[in-house]
């Protein structure tokens, strides 16, 4: 009889242990579909991405420049009407303005250089567009020792891009320091800049869209964030991915 | 087994399913009762060889409907005629009806033993309750394998104790199963108590 009790209660003990280790197993997978949801998504946006970038380029940006012969050639008609050919500039101007920001919002929207020309190549690109935007001065370090898979490789692209961003909107930095360096069991992103900073508690309370996006990021990449900034005193983010 | 008896008709609507068996096992164990202590008089035991085929049948049917197409569909069905003829074979050739059919009784108990592991293990592969200890079927089954098991035992220490007739021990015997009796009806009673809630989840 004893046998018999002490069977049953090792068999509520073995299901109480299956029960938890199915219902990690279930949680786990839910982990995993919101994952995947999340890939499909940010792929999805990435193709979006690509196609509008290629149809600015190819089509808006021919068209643009298709204008802009036009309207030089408009300048070699004869005989023209005063105070056309200053109307001719401008109009030159103004299409040489809509080249640029089209090939801007173009650059912006597909990574230059970052299938072909690989990571360090491309954030080197959006810290030299982030300096010409505004007065701005990035330091960049790579350890050459990098290298990720192409969608990491993107993911880490549009975290930097964020950052960045973030920095020039609404930070008002001058001076910001970008280190991606490796360790034996993990990768290093340490961004920091001299920018407003702002209360952290507050910001992640109001789920701060740019703080939820390098999240996101990072959690994708199977790696952990940690902000460090009070207001005045700049921010620091410290982005550890396993390698 | 009035305890029982009085969960049965409180939880009537609510014995569905494998449960059924359990209300039909609970009122046939009554009326087996009834009808023992009625006819008490005279030599009743041939009473006792219909009784255990009926009991078994009902409590394979219990496991029968509980399995489903867990394991096949013919074992438990299969079980049951084959015990039916050979308890009738036992009380025709071997126990004649005037005694104690312990051979029916035994192959009974040690089949009922094998369908109550077959149901913890079902239990334990489905993980279909996550309270295991609100799920009615836990308590019927853990009633009847503490109930049979222990009839196992003294079943086979009765035969050794018919031998040397020592009366003290008989009594004690006796007393072991009224005590596990006591014990199986208490926790078919739990089970039944918890039935409102297998409704639930039957029927959802």
């Amino acid at each position: 009889m004893l046998m018999l009790v002490g069977g049953v209660v090792s068999f509520l003990m073995i299901y109480r242990k299956r029960l938890s280790e199915q219902e990690l197993r279930v949680k786990e997978m839910e982990i995993q579909h919101q994952q995947d949801v999340i890939y499909r998504t940010l792929d999805a946006v990435e193709d979006e991405r690509k196609r509008v970038a290629r149809d600015l380029h190819d089509e808006i940006g021919a068209s643009l420049s298709a204008m802009r012969l036009l309207v030089g050639q408009l300048a070699q008609c004869n005989p023209l009407l005063p105070g056309t050919e200053s109307l001719i500039n401008r109009f030159k101007d103004v299409i040489d303005t809509t080249i640029d920001s089209v090939r801007r919002i173009s650059s912006d929207l597909l990574p230059q250089g970052l299938d072909e020309l690989g990571l360090t190549y491309a954030l080197e690109g959006l810290c030299e567009n982030a300096m010409s935007l505004a007065d701005v001065s990035v330091e960049l370090t790579v350890d050459p020792a990098i290298s990720f898979p192409p969608r990491d490789n993107l993911v880490l692209y549009r975290l930097v891009q964020e950052l960045l961003n973030n920095a020039i909107k609404h930070a008002q930095a001058t001076n910001i320091q970008l280190l991606l360096y490796t360790h034996p069991d993990y990768v290093s992103l340490c961004y920091a800049d001299d920018g407003r900073g702002f209360d952290f508690g507050t910001a992640y309370q109001q789920r701060s869209l740019g703080l939820k996006n390098i999240e996101t990021r990072a959690q994708m990449l199977h790696g952990t964030v940690s902000f460090d900034t009070q207001p005045g005193k700049g921010l620091r983010v410290t982005v550890h991915i396993p390698r | 087994m009035l305890i029982s008896l009085a969960a049965v008709f409180i939880c009537w609507r609510h014995l569905i399913g494998p449960l059924l068996f359990i209300k039909l096992f609970v009122v046939l164990a009554v009326l087996g009762e009834v009808v023992a202590e009625l006819t008490n008089s005279t030599p009743n035991l041939y009473l006792l060889h219909g009784y255990t085929i009926l009991e078994f049948n009902v409590i394979a049917l219990f496991y029968a409907y509980f399995f489903g197409q867990f394991y096949p569909r013919v074992l438990v069905p299969g079980l049951m005629v084959l015990f039916t003829i050979l308890a009738i074979a036992n009380s025709i050739w071997l126990q004649p009806l005037s005694g104690f059919n312990t051979n029916a009784s035994g192959l009974a108990a040690v089949l009922i033993i094998g369908f109550a592991v077959l149901c913890f293990y079902k239990m334990l592969a489905e993980l279909a309750s996550k309270r295991l200890t609100q799920n009615p079927v836990f308590w019927i089954n853990l009633g009847l394998l503490l109930y049979f098991a222990g009839s196992l035992f003294y079943m086979s220490l009765g035969n050794a104790l018919s031998v040397q007739t020592n009366k003290k021990l008989t009594f004690m015997v006796f007393g072991l199963h009224s005590l596990l009796m006591v014990l199986m009806h208490i926790l078919l009673s739990i089970g039944i108590w918890y039935s409102p809630r297998y409704r639930q989840i039957y029927t959802s």
